[in-house]
């Protein structure tokens, strides 16, 4: 085992009092003057309701703009005076806030959150301004490529399931939320039963339980989020769609299939299986095949998304547009010779030692340390997941990760992505891949 | 991981460009300071206003000491060759980061040859003579390195890596050398150069931030190299040779341009004799930069407007500062956390607060020649920019003409201090900022004696330097619409 793994047996707290709903982690760190506190709400974007795609971030924002006792502007003045900051972020499955402090004024910093949390003013006129924002940068997003197609697979691949919503919500149906609306998703998420406290900085563990702990004490309506759904893809074939946007000199690639549970027992096989084929930098095939040798891209990789459900593994690349033809075909080869071949020894040796040697980067900051234990807690992981990654790895064989491979690739039922201008790319790939034009899905890129 | 980031220009909205700002853009000093004085103590505390406490250096053997912050103290040697060390030992994990600061940028090239200084990053990861190409990838993507990249930027060029503690001596016999050694075959240079243009189609082409900020330098800078974009011009790089690569390294990949800087568990006097090993033998060459013009003074407003594939208009507005090491640096801090710095911001309250931008953003260009100083505002749908302008203008004539209040001062200043702080919370970022700070703002102490100014700026101050920078005949500005709705002048001054 390497060194790195065995020096960052950090000392950590994770505190759980008999009586409380709440968990708390804490890491006391005095190198600098700072605290960070992350306050997490089970339930995400896939909590919205039906046709109401947004509800839980707007209303984890609204939060932020007005208590009872305080306006936005208040809230903001008082923390600028803390010296903090506070924003939220919504995933597809939890809320949170993330904050950092000053140290010396870390307990006011956590009395506004408790207040923010637990008396929300949901002023109208706040509501409206924050619809008009968030449909401007939903807006706005359109013109970033990158983000647009991830995006799209995503709405498209998951189509019907709570996976396919944008956890800021479409245009169309954030005009329609209303203040009501946002009372029922505050009921439905906000509750410290589903809530993770966890703090790292140059504070004591008395204060963040004493701040978890005032908030159980105040009163909460009793509620269940809704279940999410397996999702199966009902795929036959590969399926090619076109997100057509004009002038574009550059495509955006994205080409998955359905993932994999955190918590299943192939997961590390299939982990080295893919640092070899797309996310272990310039060794990876993928690289090397459309980059390295060709030039056709910048950027090349594949990854897991997660869930509490399997999500995805997906791939990405961008070539120009007179590559955009070769560059598809190319990876569905090398996707079906993954399948077929798995990797070589030589990918396996060099793989298993990476990841080894690396894996102690993955919890060698507090913040790092924090994230992970979230997820643990979040993904039903195994508390320490992180910090054992590398002797997972050590422990898989060449034949445990080529069998995973065989049992998870789906060359058969892809999913390809393709956002580039329809007029002068859509021909083109359906000659490369020999296949009929119509069999290309073309889709407006603003189309929601 | 992704080699060869571009330093500046592909952000994607103005919340992320603040956090560039914030990251490297307004990291610089006063040449009014006396680099090092032996008078009085550092202090991360608040100063009073308008007493500036001096950062005291100490020596210790063979190195510098410089105080940063918390536990954090810099040791700082220079080796015979003029290639500067600053290391800082950090156990907080067993793993340091490694950045090799070259002074070399794009304001070093020549017109036609765009784009020369960022090509030949992509360069330095191929082979050199004592390994093959694709060898410094494979070694250390086996020796288990995080974050291995680089960046080019106007005046700089920014290897830098991750690694385990045990791998200390390999990274410095791999970056010395690619320092010394490399090759650059013909056919490696024109993959490359074709993943360039890749890049660059992602950065510009289709981007429309970065179509605009490529406009905004293209438009404030009319003689000086910080006119072109730091990636280059697509016909420039086609015309490209590996021959101008072999030049281009020859003349500026000399120790005498480089700073390294080591932050974590690392022992500093190893770092050193190491250092000697491995970069002591290399030549310095004290090869001159490229002369170029000095930009003419800006006498009028300029304009540009780009009919963009956006949904939301977008508003950039700059004004000609000076260069990074001047005594109006902590000013321009202060400034920019009074207009843009939080929700309660006065650009924030104006422009957001009151439904005429989604997000607006502000901050220092601080280069080594002068720089810009950038407001950039991203409408709300249906919103157009001439509602934004003038209120952008009318706040900034606020600070021209009314001193900010006591309370709106220490609220800036408490969020630079707390964004300071922050920054020096991974090994990556500290190795970042005392980096740019011994490369570009005369000495890596000024990044603590900048905190010490930001602390004693006055209102006073903060009135002057407004009156000095902020000129209606010195603004440039860059406005991005939508193809379909373009406005026929109606209202616009454009």
């Amino acid at each position: 085992m390497n060194k790195l793994i065995i020096t960052l047996l950090v000392v950590t707290s994770v505190l759980n009092h008999a009586a409380r709903a709440t968990e708390v982690y804490f890491e006391k760190s005095r190198d600098l003057p700072l605290v960070y506190v992350n306050v997490v709400l089970r339930g995400g974007g896939t909590q919205d309701p039906d046709g109401k795609s947004g509800a839980t971030d707007v209303m984890a924002r609204l939060l932020l703009r007005g208590t009872r006792n305080k306006t936005k502007q208040q809230i903001n003045l008082a923390l600028d005076q803390l010296g903090a900051n506070l924003g939220v972020e919504t995933r597809a499955e939890f809320v949170a806030f993330r904050g950092n402090v000053l140290a010396e004024n870390v307990t006011g910093f956590l009395s506004l959150i408790e207040e923010i949390l637990s008396q929300p003013s949901f002023q109208k006129s706040e509501f409206e301004k924050l619809k008009k924002e968030q449909i401007s940068q939903i807006a706005d997003e359109l013109s970033s490529d990158r983000a647009l197609v991830k995006l799209r697979f995503e709405q498209n691949f998951f189509k019907g399931h709570p996976y396919a919503r944008p956890n800021v919500g479409k245009i169309k149906e954030i005009q329609h939320l209303t203040i009501e609306d946002m009372k029922a998703q505050y009921q439905k998420i906000v509750n410290p039963k589903r809530m993770l406290v966890l703090a790292n900085g140059d504070t004591s563990e008395s204060v963040i339980q004493g701040f978890a702990g005032n908030i159980e004490k105040k009163q909460w309506t009793n509620s269940e989020l809704t279940p999410l759904p397996q999702f199966s893809s009902p795929l036959k074939k590969t399926k090619f769609i076109l997100v057509d946007k004009p002038d574009r000199t550059q495509t955006q690639i994205m080409i998955g299939q359905r993932g994999i549970a955190f918590n299943s027992p192939d997961i590390d096989a299939l982990q080295l299986a893919n640092f070899a084929f797309g996310s272990g930098g310039f060794s990876s095939r993928l690289m090397v095949e459309l980059r390295v040798k060709r030039g056709w891209t910048y950027g090349a990789g594949s990854g897991f998304k997660f869930g509490t459900q399997p999500h995805s593994w997906k791939m990405s690349f961008s070539p120009k547009n007179a590559n955009t033809p070769p560059a598809i075909k190319e990876a569905l080869d090398l996707v079906r010779q993954f399948k077929e071949k798995g990797i070589t020894k030589e990918e396996f040796e060099f793989s298993k030692l990476s990841m080894i040697n690396s894996a102690g980067f993955a919890f060698d900051t507090p913040a790092k340390r924090m994230e992970n234990r979230m997820n643990e807690i979040l993904f039903g992981l195994p508390e320490g997941y992180y910090r054992d990654t590398a002797k997972r790895i050590a422990a898989l064989t060449y034949e445990q990760v080529n069998q995973a491979i065989k049992n998870f690739i789906d060359p058969n039922h892809l999913f390809v992505t393709i956002l580039a201008t329809a007029e002068t790319s859509k021909a083109d790939v359906a000659k490369a891949l020999n296949m009929p034009e119509k069999d290309i899905e073309v889709v407006d890129f603003q189309k929601e | 991981m992704n080699h060869n980031i571009l330093m500046i220009n592909s952000q994607k909205n103005v919340a992320v460009i603040t956090a560039f700002f914030a990251l490297g853009g307004t990291l610089a000093g006063c040449s009014s300071t006396p680099k090092s004085t032996q008078t009085a103590g550092v202090t991360s505390q608040p100063a009073q206003p308008g007493v500036v406490p001096a950062v005291v250096i100490e020596k210790s053997g063979n190195f510098e000491l410089i105080p940063i912050a918390g536990k954090f103290v810099a040791k700082r040697t220079k080796l015979d060759n003029g290639l500067k060390l600053i290391v800082v030992e950090d156990d907080s994990s067993p793993t340091f980061a490694y950045y090799t600061w070259m002074d070399v940028g794009s304001r070093n090239e020549v017109f036609g040859k765009t784009g020369l200084a960022h090509l030949f990053e992509h360069l330095m990861f191929k082979g050199t003579k004592n390994h093959k190409e694709g060898e410094f990838d494979a070694i250390l993507e086996k020796a288990g390195v995080e974050g291995e990249n680089a960046f080019t930027s106007t005046d700089h060029t920014v290897y830098h890596q991750e690694l385990p503690k045990e791998h200390l001596e390999l990274i410095m016999n791999l970056e010395s050398d690619r320092m010394n050694n490399l090759v650059v075959n013909d056919d490696s240079f024109k993959t490359e150069r074709e993943v360039v243009q890749e890049e660059r189609r992602m950065r510009k082409e289709n981007s429309p931030e970065g179509m605009i900020y490529q406009t905004l330098f293209e438009t404030a800078y009319i003689d000086h190299p910080y006119h072109w974009p730091v990636i280059g011009y697509e016909q420039d790089l086609n015309m490209m040779s590996a021959q101008d690569a072999r030049d281009f390294y020859e003349h500026y990949y000399t120790p005498d341009r480089a700073t390294v800087v080591v932050v974590g568990d690392v022992d500093a006097d190893k770092v050193l004799k190491l250092a000697k090993k491995y970069y002591g033998n290399l030549q310095a060459k004290n090869t001159p930069n490229v002369e170029h013009k000095t930009e003419t003074p800006q006498v009028a407003q300029r304009r540009k407007k780009l009919e963009l594939n956006i949904q939301v208009e977008k508003l950039w507005m700059a004004y000609k500062i000076g260069p990074s090491n001047t005594a109006d640096t902590p000013v321009f801090e202060v400034i920019q956390a009074i207009l843009s710095d939080g929700m309660n911001s006065r650009l924030n309250r104006a422009l957001v607060d009151n439904g005429i931008a989604a997000s607006v953003g502000s901050g220092s260009f601080s280069l080594r020649d002068p720089g810009l100083f950038a407001i950039m505002a991203d409408l709300q749908k249906g919103k157009h920019v001439t509602l934004a302008e003038p209120i952008i203008t009318r706040e900034l004539e606020r600070l021209k003409n009314n001193p900010v209040s006591e309370d709106e001062l220490k609220r800036a200043k408490n969020l630079i201090r707390f964004h300071f702080l922050e920054r020096l919370a991974t090994h990556g970022g500290q190795a970042y900022s005392y980096g740019e700070f011994e490369t570009e703002a005369g000495g890596m102490e000024r990044l603590v004696a900048l905190q010490n100014e930001i602390q004693a700026v006055t209102p006073e101050q903060i009135m002057k330097t407004s009156k000095e920078y902020f000129k209606s005949s010195g603004v440039t500005v860059v406005v991005g619409v939508p193809k379909k709705t373009i406005e026929k002048k109606n209202g616009s001054n454009l």
